[in-house]
């Protein structure tokens, strides 16, 4: 990983978390909204890991979220020009890539039925012929049963709305406060409150056998 | 007033306090809902963020790069991209629209002409015959040659009456 990468496991909206790369953030914005792709692509560099990352746990899929981090970046650099500062470059591009993430999922709950695939859970690839013991420290059993509970996560978010979605992912997984989420999505704070309700009850519903047991 | 979605998910959370608390964990026995919510919600994201790591991002340079290519791709002229720029196809429109006038003025014949001709056209308005076999017609010879004539075609008649010559 790059070495000027912050980061990934728990990101801020904050703009008082990390005041030095602001600064620098400022500065490197400045150059990028004259024209400096260098500049940009140094903004790139910092906040690629955590945008993905955002992508990855609102899709589950890896191809997915690179698109979507691609597309949230090319959009940022379209419309730097229209960035005044008022927020730290992390929390613009932070509301950037939750818009184009849940517009994604919209169009696709709109155009598919979900089912399950084996190719989702990456399962697909496992030859139940296969004698050699698969890569890592656990064992082949609890490889599969830590892909199988991936799936069934993966089924239950599938099943919640984009706007659920991205509520629960922003504050089960990146720990944001509820006007952080409200700032990202362009909502209320009473309304993720609400969303939270629904898409944490639909979650634990779906997910009690397992984390029962866990 | 707060919906009952909000308050429950404050109280979840540990937003509500003191009286606030205690208000509403009575309105949730009310409801007949568990109280045990706040330690179920627990262990539901303890397994929930135990199972939500994400792998770092492979191949991050080539991200860089393919986000610059395709940022060089958006930015560059319309007329690198295809050989139909604005202008070109501005000219082409017009080639077409100016070639299609000279096919139609050759090809199409000048209304002016048939107008400048007599409108004229013959018609039998009403025959009165003894025998139902016989019919009349009529017709205009070339309206356009000076020397038309009127023609009245009787069908089924075998002779012409003296007094109708």
């Amino acid at each position: 990983m790059n070495k000027s990468e912050p980061a990934s496991s728990k990101p801020e909206l904050t703009d008082s978390a990390d005041a030095d790369a602001s600064e620098d953030d400022h500065e490197l914005v400045r150059r990028s909204q004259a024209g400096d792709k260098a500049a940009f692509n140094e903004l790139v560099t910092r906040y690629r890991q955590r945008i993905y990352a955002m992508a990855y746990q609102m899709t589950r899929n890896e191809q997915d979220a690179w698109d979507l981090a691609q597309d949230a970046f090319l959009r940022a650099w379209k419309s730097i020009h229209r960035f005044r500062g008022d927020s730290s470059f992390y929390t613009w591009i932070y509301r950037i890539v939750s818009n184009v993430t849940i517009d994604s999922i919209r169009k696709k709950q709109g155009r598919i039925e979900t089912e399950f695939d084996d190719s989702l859970a990456g399962l697909q690839g496992i030859d139940v012929r296969a004698r050699t013991v698969p890569g890592g420290t656990s064992s082949p059993d609890e490889n599969i049963r830590q892909k199988e509970i991936g799936v069934r996560i993966q089924q239950a978010m599938e099943k919640l709305s984009a706007e659920h979605r991205a509520v629960l992912v922003m504050k089960e997984i990146e720990g944001l406060q509820y006007h952080e989420i409200a700032e990202a999505v362009g909502c209320e704070i009473g309304t993720v409150m609400s969303r939270l309700f629904y898409a944490r009850k639909k979650m634990q519903a779906q997910l009690k056998d397992l984390y029962e047991n866990f | 007033m707060k919906t009952f979605e909000e308050r429950y998910t404050a109280w979840l959370d540990g937003g509500l306090t003191g009286e606030a608390q205690t208000a509403f964990e009575r309105e949730l026995t009310e409801r007949s809902e568990s109280l045990e919510a706040p330690a179920e919600l627990q262990r539901f994201q303890d397994f929930f963020r135990s199972h939500s790591h994400v792998t770092p991002l492979e191949s991050p340079d080539f991200f860089n790069h393919q986000l610059l290519e395709r940022i060089a791709a958006e930015e560059k002229p319309p007329t690198a991209r295809s050989g139909w720029s604005l202008p070109r196809l501005a000219w082409f429109g017009g080639l077409s629209m100016a070639t299609a006038l000279v096919l139609f003025i050759a090809i199409i014949p000048k209304k002016s002409e048939t107008h400048s001709q007599s409108a004229y056209i013959a018609q039998v308005i009403s025959a009165r015959s003894a025998d139902p076999n016989i019919s009349a017609t009529a017709f205009q010879t070339d309206a356009a040659q000076p020397d038309d004539m009127t023609v009245v075609w009787l069908d089924g008649l075998d002779y012409v009456p003296e007094n109708a010559q």
